[in-house]
């Protein structure tokens, strides 16, 4: 489903992705997790392209995500963001933040959208703030928004950068309940998160980062218990206390 | 929310301990008198307003005449309305023909049908007359004020003035320099070199000049460089001119809009699949507009009293017809009683337009919180 091949990233001088080889196959979840700074983010923003790689190739579902952009929108339509700002639309009301991508670039029927909206409201428990301004959501509520915005285009992979690190304890839960829910419906995810019970519930495979580069792989259980390396194993320290 | 919270708390401060007082009084006591320094401070400003009352209201009302066919007829104690009064259809109408200017009510009244639709809450179908006032309506007003074509005659725009000229002026103004100024600032904000740097040039260019040049120019100096026997409509021209300038203006508020824009509604919009222009129109301008009303209004204000510099190209606008008409032998001396009159009428249209304004950020305001 995604395939990166020895791709490289620059900000100017500084290298933020060092030759990434990363394969995950149609219906698999992969969990993201590194020290800050490692180019965590980086590595999913280049997947739908919102950075530019500058060597190697990423292709999602056979379609090569170009490093300059061409026909990059079509791509994006097929991919799903949850950011860890939710960057909902404060302009639309919850119910509209759904149906504004699927009527403008799917052509979608207004009435199919708002149906369309709603069922998807109520798979993420929310359908009674449908008309409702994301201001005056919670940020968990906001966030649970911001997951079904993205699937009303019916992507074929989810992207989640940090979702839950916005948000307050006791909101976090609800977030990650609907992702495990998501996850149980065979949706191909990548998930940067330091959630390692979630890693642990829906994760077939951990990806370790530093410093730009992939360092580790492996299932949960095995990362967890037998790091194979000293960065590995200092980080999961620091995470779980 | 926070305000109404604020007013009700001093509330059990001053339960009254001596003569009950009556309702007024408890507010005038309360709000006026609380301390003795506001108690002085507030009999000094009622006093001085009363003064300048005492001095106005007799020019203004009392001893003001208000009819007559020429300033011998006022008796100079008061304010020569009759000037007004007398010369009221040409200050609306300016010379437009006597049989004709049904034409001109009902081009205003389409105005200002079209605008009650818009503007007031509640009446319904905002986007069809919407539509029908920025597409239908501009070509209805001019077969109505110009003609001559589908059996009306030709009005020529020589003979357009008053009121109704500044209308023309102010409001094509408004509508035509809005989308030039978003297109401008969406310009000035693009990464492609040659629309980047046209935007730069054209608003420096015209922000950089004064208003009353441009329209100068745009009469006067124009002409030489077309060939002989050509020959541009003054009023055209001082609208293209006004537009030029206001665009380059209003392009920097929308600029300021869409700055206030967060980076992560972009990239939400592209993580979607929006490409460059659905972003902009379905994402970023409509929350930019929010942002912008307060300047988008000014603007507009100031547009409206800037038409009265028309008069340097020979139009005869509201101010300027209104001058002429107090420099005629008859009237003489009625200069005051004159830009009291347009003052009254520009100070309507643009108290008008802020007030509107603060309802629409109040409103804005209050879906938000
Ligand atoms: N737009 C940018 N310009 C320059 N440097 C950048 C930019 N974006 C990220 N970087 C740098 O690239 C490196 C990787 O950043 P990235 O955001 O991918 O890290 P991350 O693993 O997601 O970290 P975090 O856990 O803090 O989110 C960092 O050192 C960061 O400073
Ligand atoms: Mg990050």
């Amino acid at each position: 489903m995604i395939r990166m091949t020895g791709v490289h990233k620059w900000f100017g001088a500084f290298q933020a992705l060092d030759d990434i080889n990363l394969k995950v196959a149609q219906g698999e979840q992969v969990v993201v997790c590194g020290p800050s700074g490692s180019g965590k983010s980086t590595m999913i923003r280049c997947i739908n392209g919102l950075e530019h790689h500058q060597r190697g190739t990423i292709e999602v579902g056979g379609q090569s995500v170009s490093a300059t952009g061409a026909g990059i929108e079509e791509i994006r339509r097929d991919i799903g963001m949850v950011f860890q700002s939710f960057n909902l639309f404060p302009h639309l009301t919850v119910l509209q933040n759904l149906t504004l991508a699927p009527m403008k670039l799917r052509r979608m029927r207004r009435p199919d959208a708002d149906e369309l909206g709603m069922s998807l409201l109520r798979r993420v428990h929310i359908e009674e703030h449908a008309s409702k301004l994301p201001d005056e959501l919670s940020g968990g509520q906001q966030q649970r928004v911001a997951i079904a915005r993205a699937l009303a285009m019916t992507p074929r992979v989810m992207l989640f950068d940090e979702p839950t690190s916005a948000l307050d304890p006791e909101m976090v839960k609800e977030v990650l309940d609907v992702m495990v829910d998501l996850a149980e419906t065979g949706m191909t995810m990548i998930c940067v998160t330091h959630e390692m019970g979630f890693a642990r519930a829906v994760a077939d495979r951990v990806v370790f980062m530093c410093d730009g580069c992939i360092v580790e792989q492996a299932t949960p259980d095995d990362f967890f218990s037998v790091p194979s390396t000293d960065r590995a194993r200092q980080f999961i320290q620091q995470v779980i206390h | 929310m926070t305000m109404r919270a604020a007013t009700t708390v001093p509330e059990f401060q001053d339960a009254p301990r001596e003569a009950p007082l009556h309702g007024w009084m408890v507010w005038a006591r309360r709000n006026l008198f609380p301390t003795p320094f506001d108690t002085v401070l507030n009999l000094t400003v009622a006093a001085l307003f009363a003064w300048v009352l005492a001095l106005v209201l007799p020019w203004v009302l009392f001893d003001a005449t208000w009819s007559g066919d020429s300033r011998a007829d006022c008796d100079g104690r008061g304010a020569c309305w009759a000037f007004v009064v007398n010369r009221f259809d040409q200050f609306i109408y300016g010379f437009y023909p006597l049989d004709e200017r049904w034409r001109v009510n009902f081009a205003i009244a389409g105005l200002a049908l079209g605008l009650t639709a818009l503007l007031v809450r509640g009446v319904p179908g905002k986007r069809v007359t919407g539509l029908l006032m920025l597409l239908v309506y501009p070509l209805l007003a001019f077969w109505l004020l110009k003609g001559g074509f589908l059996g009306l005659p030709e009005v020529a725009t020589a003979r357009w003035g008053g009121l109704m000229l500044t209308l023309v002026i102010g409001v094509s103004g408004i509508v035509l320099s809005f989308p030039l100024g978003v297109a401008l600032a969406l310009g000035r904000r693009s990464g492609l070199p040659v629309i980047h740097g046209f935007s730069v040039v054209f608003i420096e260019l015209w922000r950089g000049l004064p208003m009353v040049t441009v329209l100068f120019m745009a009469i006067v100096m124009l002409p030489y460089f077309l060939p002989a026997g050509m020959k541009l409509d003054s009023l055209g021209l001082a609208v293209a001119g006004i537009v030029m300038f206001q665009s380059a203006y209003l392009a920097e508020i929308v600029r300021g809009g869409l700055q206030a824009v967060s980076k992560g509604q972009y990239e939400a919009a592209d993580a979607l699949g929006f490409g460059y222009w659905r972003t902009t129109f379905y994402i970023v301008l409509p929350q930019a507009i929010r942002i912008m009303i307060p300047g988008l209004v000014n603007n507009s204000i100031s547009l409206l009293k800037d038409t009265t510099l028309v008069m340097v190209v020979g139009l005869f606008d509201l101010l300027n017809i209104v001058t002429a008409g107090s420099s005629d032998p008859d009237w003489l001396g009625t200069a005051a009683e004159g830009q009291v009159f347009v003052g009254l009428v520009f100070w309507t249209m643009c108290f008008g337009m802020s007030r509107y304004s603060q309802r629409l950020e109040r409103s804005v305001r209050s879906r938000r919180h």
